[in-house]
């Protein structure tokens, strides 16, 4: 490339992370690499994919009470959480269904000192029996503070999957109450193994740069065959539709569709949120909130549409809805439609392409889901052509993979 | 020069970029008629443009609404900008626009890749710095701040609850979107004059960050005139407030008044906030509390506050208010080691470092003339020495200036 191409390529576009480098470690521990060219930071999320749906019966919030004793117990007077803070890098972690993820945001300069420290923290616990009865008081406030936001969502988790797991991540306080310093150690031994383990590092980092860190900072040894413990595969109950009684207008809809077309699906999921907004929020203000996602729910994916109204004007909101979801099948997006949307997908990929949280978060995400085999499956980040999205539209909003849950003030 | 245009411009948007240092901000005092303008260029992907207005909720008196209402006309009744292709370029640029109304503040905040910042920004600032408001379309705008006035809290955050508890101007009790029923009553007339007086562009202020072109923007900007700066200053704030009131949630508020308008009163400020924040979380974390608390400058039209709020809910049955006032004892008598000041240090800049890298968030911390976010203000915290910072802490926490508010069940 001659340098004015290149730097007119510079100025052109966004910087870009390369291909995925994708590998089995020592252990069948997975680790994924996304350097981004010109990057000033680097971020790691390290995932074990065991969660609350691993808590042993009567003893729900373990796996939660496990990311909070590793993350209490790294090095250090002050906490490695305040120090990431001094350092302008953030730590955290969090616990699902079905993972458990440790995150690290960082100056590329400040890196790889936290990463070790991370690291190590994860694979080196005390859990000191007079530290778990604190963090079992700092759970329990958490437990007591008002949730936030995505409470439709939590229901339609719940009921999709009933009888499968249908526990909360933080548990009961009864059942907390029960957890000993023995469960804790238990469930380390047999969860945070190398071969349930994947490590997403982006940015600022090269695949050299990042097996040299897991080689100096994993504790863990390699784990034997038939230490990987089993993936909880759950299977949704469809099709599922149920009216709530609500202090406002609101509905969540929407349709399973195979993993495999995660491509279309994110395309589809666009037009469908492209004609919804216009439908009830260009054209006439019937909703304050409209959006439509390519979702993963217990490693099943759904096209799912989620709009909200504190009136009452948006009394047919749901019957509007339907009607999008069919038309996608029906209608082929117009020009200006698919000039709208290729524009809109080539830059939310391009956004998440330049930022290594954003990129490791969305990658952490597919490590994150139930799966049979070892490998992450990483979708293509290029959009993929209109018609799939129509033939896909077509194939899967069917009536017997519907999802619906209607909000209202008047019925349920 | 020959250089073809294209490259030309290529190579002057790298020079250009390559100039733009963290905190290097660049004020331009509004005319009588005028806005005031503050650009930041950063390297990066995305530009934001923020025009706010020295003008909100307070301003509606008892037309509650007016302000939101007037906001909405500026997008949904107005002649230079169709509404809605306005939106679908926003939607098709994955884009954001923002339209806020706070007590004393009205603003509209767009952030875009810079490779559509340049179009959006202009079809927004065409349309609310120099708008043709159409009566006839004034229903569209109705409807929609009939829709933001049944939303929950109507607008109303921290800020308003802080307001309503130290000050006595009862306008300071407006919600900003007013409520669902009173945008119907309000006249086009009364819009238009609303708009005349506070939304004009000698009353605005307009920030840019992020990657634009810087000398473009200018010139683009001072086109617009219109309106005079509106006179009303601050109310005055009635300290100390002890209060207790009836909440379905625990919380403990206190607050404290802030001097931000030099670099040592932000510097002094924004250690504050890192020595107190790294206190309460060891104290919480030993004693096993919680560590959802924040520790925040708040920083409005009508005060500039150090804010603390904690969830009280503790099932430990441990004292959480004496915690936290002994925490503020603590960092007032400068009972803290060493290293939790250096570490402060660290945190503070870390955090305006932060903050000067993501262009929202720069706009919103920018205001014309203020201290807050300014390379003086960096330098002020990278010098700053334990004994001054412990006497001039001390003076910003004194008790005697302070709101202590807890809200629960049984007050």
């Amino acid at each position: 490339m001659s340098p004015l191409v290149a730097l007119l390529s510079l100025c052109a576009g966004a910087p870009a992370a390369a291909a995925p480098q994708v590998e089995l470690l020592a252990g069948q521990m997975e680790l994924i690499v996304l350097p981004v060219a010109g990057a000033t930071s680097a971020s790691l999320r390290y995932v074990v994919r065991s969660g609350a749906a691993h808590d042993p019966p009567a003893k729900g919030g373990l796996a939660h009470l496990v990311e909070h004793m590793l993350i209490r117990d790294a090095k250090g007077a002050v906490g490695l959480i305040e120090v990431a803070r001094a350092a302008g890098a953030r730590v955290d972690a969090y616990t699902s269904r079905d993972a458990t993820v440790f995150e690290l945001d960082a100056p590329a300069k400040e890196f790889e000192a936290l990463a070790r420290a991370l690291i190590r923290a994860v694979n080196d616990p005390a859990f000191r029996s007079r530290d778990i009865d604190r963090e079992l008081g700092v759970i329990q406030n958490e437990a007591e503070l008002p949730a936030r936001g995505g409470q439709a969502l939590r229901y339609i988790d719940k009921a999709l999957f009933r009888g499968q797991g249908g526990g909360t991540v933080i548990g009961s306080s009864a059942a907390r109450a029960t957890i000993e310093r023995s469960d804790l150690v238990a469930f380390y031994q047999r969860h945070y193994v190398t071969s349930n383990t994947t490590a997403v590092l982006t940015g600022a980092v090269t695949p050299a740069s990042a097996r040299a860190l897991l080689d100096e900072s994993l504790l863990l040894p390699p784990a034997l065959p038939g230490e990987r413990p089993e993936p909880i595969l759950a299977i949704p109950e469809l099709p599922f539709t149920e009216s709530v009684r609500a202090p406002f207008l609101g509905a969540v809809m929407g349709y399973r569709v195979e993993t495999a077309d995660h491509e279309a699906c994110l395309a589809l999921a666009a037009l469908v949120e492209l004609r919804l907004y216009v439908a009830l929020q260009l054209r006439e203000p019937l909703v304050s909130s409209v959006s439509v996602e390519c979702a993963d729910i217990r490693g099943s994916r759904f096209v799912l549409a989620v709009a909200y109204s504190p009136g009452v004007d948006a009394s047919d909101l749901s019957e509007t809805m339907t009607q999008a979801f069919r038309d996608a099948g029906r209608m082929a997006p117009t020009s200006q439609e698919r000039k709208v949307l290729e524009q809109r997908l080539r830059r939310i990929a391009e956004r998440v392409q330049s930022d290594p949280a954003a990129l490791a978060d969305d990658v952490a995400w597919n490590a994150s889901q139930p799966r049979e085999g070892t490998r992450t499956v990483l979708p293509r980040a290029r959009v993929g052509p209109f018609p799939a999205v129509q033939e896909l539209a077509r194939r899967a909003f069917t009536p017997e993979r519907r999802v619906l849950l209607q909000l209202s003030p008047f019925s349920g | 020069m020959t250089l073809r245009p294209a490259i030309a411009a290529a190579l002057s948007l790298v020079t250009g970029l390559a100039r733009a240092e963290p905190f290097d901000v660049e004020h331009f005092p509004g005319g009588p008629d005028r806005p005031a303008i503050v650009l930041a260029r950063r390297p990066g992907q995305q530009a934001t443009l923020r025009i706010s207005f020295a003008a909100g909720a307070v301003e509606d008196g008892s037309r509650r609404g007016l302000t939101r209402l007037t906001q909405q006309a500026l997008l949904a009744a107005n002649r230079r900008v169709d509404y809605q292709a306005l939106h679908l370029e926003i939607h098709g640029a994955a884009a954001s626009l923002s339209v806020e109304t706070e007590l004393r503040e009205s603003a509209f905040t767009l952030t875009a890749d810079w490779r559509d910042f340049p179009g959006l920004a202009r079809s927004l600032a065409e349309a609310v710095l120099a708008p043709r408001v159409d009566v006839k379309a004034m229903s569209r705008a109705r409807a929609r701040a009939v829709l933001d006035g049944k939303l929950p809290g109507r607008g109303s955050g921290l800020p308003h609850l802080l307001a309503s508890l130290m000050v006595e101007d009862g306008r300071y009790l407006n919600e900003p979107y007013g409520d669902g029923d009173t945008p119907g009553t309000i006249s086009s007339r009364d819009v238009q004059a609303h708009r005349e007086r506070y939304l004009a562009p000698g009353n605005a202020t307009v920030v840019v960050t992020g990657r634009f072109d810087r000398d473009e923007m200018l010139r683009f900007l001072r086109t617009f005139r219109g309106g005079r700066r509106s006179e009303s200053g601050r109310p005055v704030v009635q300290l100390p407030v002890r209060a207790r009131r009836r909440s379905s949630a625990e919380t403990y508020l206190l607050a404290y008044p802030l001097a931000l308008q030099s670099a040592r009163g932000a510097a002094t400020a924004r250690m504050a906030c890192a020595v107190l924040h790294a206190e309460l979380w060891k104290r919480f974390r030993e004693v096993g509390i919680g560590y959802t608390f924040e520790v925040f400058a708040l920083r409005d039209r009508w005060a500039d506050l150090l804010v603390l709020v904690v969830p009280a809910h503790d099932p430990s049955s441990v004292d959480l208010g004496s915690h936290l006032l002994e925490a503020i004892e603590a960092v007032k008598a400068g009972r803290f080691a060493d290293d939790a000041f250096e570490r402060a240090r660290s945190t503070a800049l870390a955090e305006m470092l932060e903050l000067d890298r993501n262009p929202e968030a720069l706009a919103r911390e920018l205001d014309a003339g203020s201290a807050w976010h300014a390379r003086a203000t960096a330098e002020a915290i990278r010098n700053v020495a334990r004994a001054d910072f412990v006497a001039d802490v001390s003076a910003a926490l004194a008790g005697d200036r302070a709101l202590v508010a807890y809200f629960g069940p049984r007050p």
